[in-house]
């Protein structure tokens, strides 16, 4: 008795899919006649067009409540308030090819082959060409640790001199085996670097307060800041008496092999920091002033012989009071691997 | 039996016709063999000698089972209960409802997320996120929840069902250890000596050891309706032909017997046939073969979309393992998972509410059924009457006097000082051996039993009524000599001293056949004088025995005589056996005219179907005139309407030569009915507006249904008897009598109406339309989520732009947030008086029309869709991401490798932060989501009112919504918890962003209805789902 209630009613009344693709009896196609189709999709036309204009309105009435990217206004929200944060993050150039692989970030190429250095230092030179002052940027100054620095109209220039062996001519040095990685830090709206030894409540610069902020910054697990860099920002600040807060307010950066096997392919001898081992904190803070550019610092990695044709993970971390890191979420540091062959 | 198409051929081609038929083969054994008695059947109790049969069972004839064979014979024999047909084991249930339909779907994204990450996880095992297990646990979640609910829903119907049956317990008198017991059916066991009389049911199946003119009506089991006389003789040795076995559940018509209970439960015939009938798969009602087909459509459409949205993100350039991570979204998101879920629910908040008006549903799916249920096949006795006869008219002093017969009647009618009157209420209350049970003093009269048959206890019942205390009355009368009803006799007559010292003269009381009774009579009363009964009161009589007979009433004669003293002195003897008073010349007082009333609701409910469009027909096995009588009473046959035998009487021409389109009513009996061809059957269906079948067996019910099914009818019919269990299978929904009906029926309805009345079936169909219009915003309103996450998606891919729907935050909206405003629509109460409007066709008027998909898949959802990425849009520009430059930019926005990713205002992005950004961003979309969905329950509301009209007076909608606004929070907020379902803080002004979206949601809906409501032609056609 299964075929009580019977299936008679079944929807579609026995029309197949091909009577619903094409029925000659009513001319109708896909369920519709022509005349239907038209008025339906008028209809269609109409609300769509509505909908599009109200969410264009909406979009646009929005829009008007922010400071415009383009006149150089200011993000609705910044810093902690923003998702961005106030821990900056740190990144590396040049990049792998992100076309052929997103998630790569190994540099490597063949020394005997110039093609291959090209495609990496041509990413630089480009890098540093856009660094050039644009004529009649009037905004731009020169700035220096005691003199001028960035303000919410005025920008520092970025030099590209002093960059040793990191030049164009040099081609980077990536022909010789001693590849330069720029590395910057990124750029989030009003953000400045906490200097190191600094007394909250004077607002002085505090030598013992220094060595021992720094001392456990060396301490810290897994791993620390370099006893090298540590050395350098005390030599740094004893070298301008008087300008210890300007000198302390840098971003400080240290390159490693990221393991132990790393460290010791990429020996800590081996890396040179130019033009200085930190970003000034004259550069800060970035306030999308026009023409602003971002500072830079070129790690050379003079990749030893014995080391060639093994690949080395390098990490490069920021350096300040309030650079938090993180390792998993790469928060306050970049990494990337290197092979020469 | 595979479910086959009925394409107008003729049904006999059937195969599934001709296994109906054989079911209603069986219970006609008389056309079988002898060996086509059920199996299990054999019997040889009645054929072997007595003596031998006592000892079989341990018992004894007079004094019946010892106390401690009871036991023993339970044990062996079983209960005297009918055990319900196997149900399929609940676990197997339970897995059906988790891995059916759209959930096997739903399983497949399962397994595809758990291998996934399983090769996540081969790959990189320390690189891996959770998020497609915890995918994988949502769905699983999601899966089992939902199966569950459907499948609880299931389970508590059918706990009502059982409940149910044991609120009517019946007894029975039985002889144990010597002495009477009345003892409940379901404690008799075989052996036991039972008393049997007029009126009761047979509790098992019994041997007749001794029997008083005992009759019994088979008809439910044989559907013969003649009564069948049984006594202690064997005189076949089938079980079913001879006349010392009387069966389980048939009823005792005549006199009184005891027999020997030989069969208990599921062993009687009737058990057995039980079992037979049950055992049939439910089939589809209209609204499951909707849904099914609503879920292939579903299935088919996830598929085709997921395969190719995968193409295309193949082609992308997203990678296989992103392709196939989008194409779990599609597929989740095309899947509604929370309609078969809030589908469920909403039927059985509608059941539940039917229940509560003494409905109760068996399958879920049967109440939608009911409204559109076109024509509803209706018994008579006991759903459009009150099941008791009462009287309904007097004749006395040459006039009909009329009897209230409403089922709450009180008190006196009559005059006690109207002589004519006082004569017959005098007999009416002393030629009686109806009597009330003891101990219901306080019981209102017409709820009081009565021991005694149908007629005597609606003439005592009225009688008590006018009088009070007819028991009282009869102790000052005292009978000296009875002479039961028989049907040689045709009439009752008892003999009572008046002790009236002034006047000694015995009074003899007599009632019975009118014709028999009048031809007894030499005299009448008339106004307290006496007249000869000559050719004039003899032609009043017939002529009132004739009015009353085309009531359909059973009309009883009465006369009495006081019987002179030189023949019958003070003391004397009767003689009972012979009679040889019957020529004294009896004075006629009057007539007694009585029917089974309709109830009172009745009428009014068949008025509202009839505005409802629902044919009403009444299927019975009573006479035509009776039959004819209670249609007219309760308005089956409208007041101007004659059926074509009256109209040819009224305008004097032949049946012939009227012609058949003029005529609205029938009146076609049983038969007849068998030599109509199929095709006539229809013609009459077709072309008459009332009809009524009286004499018809169960079968010819079945064949009833059967045409109107072929017309296109969806028919309800009802049923009492094992008999009709064909009839109500073979309706959309079958209606069974919680009261009179029998197990075997109840347990074949799709429905079950506990008070017996047809009224209830109306209030029924209401609800059903009701519940069609709310499924159908039902749908409007879950489809338009899963559409707008679904064109999240399909955006997300082509634009490539970030993520902006996650897979767990559209399970969690459908399957969460949705559920409880979807909920409160079936609470929607209607809009208009749906009992005016037509009933559905099923065939045409869809659930799913192609206006609804349209309206979900163009519009709401658009509306939705576009909210969700406004509100998404104000989340990234307040960061500092212009929509522009996300545009095409998704892989070097997930790549790992990026560090530094410039925004709109030059600001650089870590992986990181970006990532935290698609989450907080999602969130604000999965609200935009939750706020606009709750617009769009506002404008499901209705379908063609404005909210305006209609208000938001559901406190449930109300409840609902805030319900969804406080779980989005809950899972938004709480700590840990978003973390894991991918939620980020979003700030509390982020909730204004959709604002504009739902406003402008709603200010369309209402425009949409203002034409709908306003205007003709496509348009509105075109919107209104």
């Amino acid at each position: 008795m299964a075929g009580k209630k019977s299936d008679k009613y079944s929807p579609n009344g026995g029309g197949g899919f091909g009577t619903f693709l094409y029925n000659s009896d009513t001319g109708q196609v896909l369920g519709r006649t022509c005349g239907s189709w038209l008025k339906i999709t008028v209809f269609y036309i109409i609300f769509y067009a509505c909908l599009a204009a109200f969410f264009y309105l909406c979009y646009q009435i929005f829009a008007t409540t922010l400071e415009r990217p383009e006149e150089n206004g200011s993000p609705k929200w910044t810093q902690d308030a923003s998702l961005i944060g106030a821990n900056p993050g740190v990144g590396f150039r040049p990049m792998p090819d992100q076309d052929k692989n997103s998630e790569s970030t190994l540099i490597w190429y063949r020394t005997k082959d110039p093609a291959d250095s090209a495609f990496w230092s041509d990413q630089l030179t480009d890098f540093l060409n856009k660094l050039k002052v644009k004529e009649g940027a009037d905004n731009v100054v020169e700035c220096s640790v005691g003199g001028n620095s960035a303000t919410q109209k005025r920008v520092c220039k970025v030099p590209t001199e002093g960059l040793g062996d990191c030049t164009v001519d040099n081609s980077f040095g990536y022909p010789d085996g001693k590849p330069c990685v720029l590395i910057k830090l990124n750029k989030i709206y009003d953000w400045e670097p906490e200097p190191f030894g600094i007394d909250d409540d004077t607002n002085k610069y505090d030598k013992k307060l220094l060595e021992d902020e720094l001392e456990e910054k060396v301490q810290e697990q897994p791993k620390g800041m370099p006893v090298s860099l540590k050395n350098y920002i005390l030599n740094e600040v004893a070298k301008k008496p008087g300008n210890e807060i300007e000198v302390l307010r840098s971003v400080w950066l240290s390159c490693a092999g990221e393991n132990v096997g790393d460290e010791e392919n990429l020996p800590e001898s081996s890396i040179t920091y130019l033009p200085f081992r930190g970003i000034p904190g004259y550069y800060f803070p970035y306030k999308n002033q026009p023409n602003y550019k971002s500072p830079f610092v070129m790690v050379q990695l003079n990749v030893p012989e014995t080391s060639h044709h093994t690949l080395i993970n390098v990490e490069c971390r920021a350096w300040a009071k309030n650079v938090k890191y993180d390792r998993i979420d790469r928060l306050g540091s970049v990494h990337f691997e290197i092979l020469v062959d | 039996m595979g479910k086959s198409k009925r394409n107008g051929s003729s049904a006999k081609d059937n195969p599934a016709f001709e296994n109906d038929l054989q079911m209603v083969e069986i219970h006609k054994p008389k056309a079988q063999e002898k060996g086509a008695i059920p199996q299990g059947f054999e019997c040889d109790d009645h054929r072997i000698p007595l003596e031998t049969l006592l000892k079989r069972y341990g018992t004894h004839e007079t004094k019946g089972l010892k106390e401690d064979q009871v036991p023993v014979n339970r044990a062996i024999y079983g209960r005297n209960v009918l055990t319900p047909p196997k149900k399929p084991s609940l676990i197997i249930v339970l897995i059906k409802e988790i891995w059916g339909g759209l959930n096997l779907l739903l399983w497949a994204c399962a397994i595809l997320c758990i291998v996934s990450y399983l090769f996540q996880y081969v790959i990189s095992p320390g690189n891996i996120t959770p998020d497609n297990l915890i995918l994988f646990v949502s769905i699983v979640i999601v899966v089992h929840v939902s199966g569950g609910c459907s499948f609880y829903q299931d389970f508590k119907s059918d706990r009502i069902m059982e409940s149910f049956k044991d609120m009517v317990p019946r007894q029975s008198v039985v002889i144990r250890n010597g002495k009477r017991l009345d003892l409940e059916v379901a404690d008799i066991v075989v052996g036991d000596i039972v008393e049997v009389k007029y009126g009761d049911l047979i509790p098992a199946d019994i041997r007749i050891l001794e029997s008083h003119d005992f009759k019994v009506d088979n008809s439910s089991l044989t559907g013969e309706s003649e009564p069948q006389k049984r006594s202690a003789e064997c005189t076949d040795d089938n079980p079913m032909e001879t006349r010392n076995l009387a069966f389980f559940s048939t009823n005792a018509l005549e006199g009184v017997a005891t027999g020997m209970v030989i069969r208990v439960g599921s062993n009687t015939l009737m058990g057995q046939l039980a079992s037979l009938a049950s055992n049939v798969d439910g089939g589809n009602s209209p609204l499951g073969i909707e849904l099914n087909k609503f879920i292939k459509i579903m299935t088919f459409r996830s598929i085709i979309f997921g395969l190719s949205f995968f193409g295309v993100a193949m082609f992308l350039g997203y990678g296989l393992q992103n392709s196939v991570y989008f194409v779990i979204g599609i597929v989740v998101a095309n899947v509604p998972e929370g309609l078969a879920l809030t589908f469920t629910m909403t039927l059985s908040v509608a059941a539940t509410k039917m229940a509560k008006k003494s409905c109760l549903v068996k399958h879920l799916h049967a109440v939608e059924a009911l409204g559109s249920t076109s024509v509803i096949c209706s018994d008579k006795t006991g759903t459009l009457t009150q099941n008791k006869m009462s009287v309904a008219h007097l004749w006395f002093n040459n006039e009909i006097a009329e009897a209230d017969t409403s089922e709450f009647q009180t008190g006196q009618t009559f005059s006690f000082k109207d002589a004519g009157f006082m004569a017959l209420a005098n007999v009416a209350m002393l030629c009686s051996r109806a009597n009330f049970k003891p101990g219901q003093e306080n019981v209102p009269v017409l709820k009081r039993i009565v021991e005694g048959d149908a007629s005597e206890t609606a003439i005592l019942k009225c009688m008590e009524l006018q009088f009070g205390n007819v028991v009282k009355y009869r102790q000052k009368y005292p009978k000296l000599c009875e002479i039961p009803f028989n049907s040689t006799n045709k009439f009752q007559v008892s003999i009572h001293d008046m002790r009236n010292p002034g006047d000694p003269r015995y009074l003899l009381v007599m009632k019975g056949a009118p014709e028999r009774i009048i031809n007894l009579c030499t005299k009448i009363l008339i106004n307290d004088k006496e007249y000869d009964l000559d050719d004039q009161w003899l032609q009043e009589f017939n002529k009132t025995y004739h009015t009353l007979g085309t009531y359909g009433e059973r009309v009883l004669g009465f006369c009495d005589c006081k019987l002179p003293l030189d023949r019958y002195p003070v003391g004397v003897e009767f003689q009972e056996d012979d009679p040889d008073f019957l020529d004294v010349g009896f004075r006629f007082v009057g007539l007694i005219s009585m029917i089974d009333p309709p109830r009172a609701a009745v009428p009014d409910a068949v008025a509202k179907c009839r505005a409802a469009g629902i044919k009403v027909v009444m299927v019975t096995g009573d006479h035509p005139v009776t039959a004819t009588a209670i249609a007219r009473a309760v308005g089956i046959i409208t007041p101007g309407n004659e059926t074509i035998e009256e109209m040819a009487i009224n305008k004097g021409i032949s049946v012939k030569d009227i012609n058949p389109a003029d005529v609205k009513a029938a009146v076609v009996s049983g038969a007849e009915l068998k030599l109509l061809s199929p095709d006539e059957l229809r013609n009459v269906l077709r072309h008459h507006e009332e009809i009524v079948f009286a004499r018809t067996s169960p079968e010819q019910k079945y064949i009833i249904v059967d045409a109107f099914q072929d017309l296109g009818f969806i028919v309800a019919s009802t049923g009492d008897g094992v008999n009709d269990s064909p009839a109500l299978k073979k309706a959309d929904i079958g209606i069974a009598m919680g009261i009179t009906g029998s197990e075997v029926s109840k347990e074949t309805a799709d429905m079950i109406l506990m008070d017996d009345n047809f009224a209830t079936i109306v209030t029924g169909v209401e609800e059903g339309r009701l519940i069609f219009d709310n499924l159908k915003k039902l749908l409007a309103y879950q489809l338009a989520d899963n559409i707008a996450e679904m064109y999240s998606v399909m955006f997300f891919i082509i634009l490539g732009v970030p993520l902006q729907m996650g897979t767990i935050a559209m399970l969690l909206s459908v399957c969460g947030t949705d559920v409880f405003p979807a909920l409160s629509l079936s609470y929607e109460t209607a809009e208009a008086d749906i009992m005016k409007l037509k009933p559905r066709n099923p065939r045409e008027d869809k659930m799913v029309t192609p206006q609804l998909l349209s309206y979900c898949y163009g519009q709401n959802s658009f509306m939705e869709v576009f909210s969700g990425y406004f509100v998404s849009c104000v989340c990234y520009m307040c960061n500092g991401w212009m929509p522009w430059a996300l545009l095409w930019n998704q892989s070097a926005w997930n790549s790992k490798a990026i560090n530094d990713m410039k925004d709109s205002y030059g600001q650089e992005w870590t992986y990181y932060a970006r990532q935290e950004l698609t989450f907080t961003c999602q969130t604000a979309f999965f609200i935009s989501i939750v706020l606009t969905q709750i617009a769009n329950v506002y404008c499901c509301k209705t379908r063609r009112m404005s909210l305006y009209q209609k208000g938001i007076g559901n406190m449930r909608m109300n409840i609902g919504v805030s319900i969804a606004i406080l779980l989005a929070c809950f899972l938004i907020y709480t700590p840990y918890l978003n973390f894991y379902v991918n939620f980020r803080y979003v700030r509390p002004e982020m909730w204004l962003a959709p604002l504009p979206f739902m406003l402008y949601m709603h200010f369309y809906d209402e425009i949409r209805k203002l034409i709908i409501r306003s205007s003709t032609g496509w348009l509105p056609t075109e919107m209104n789902f």
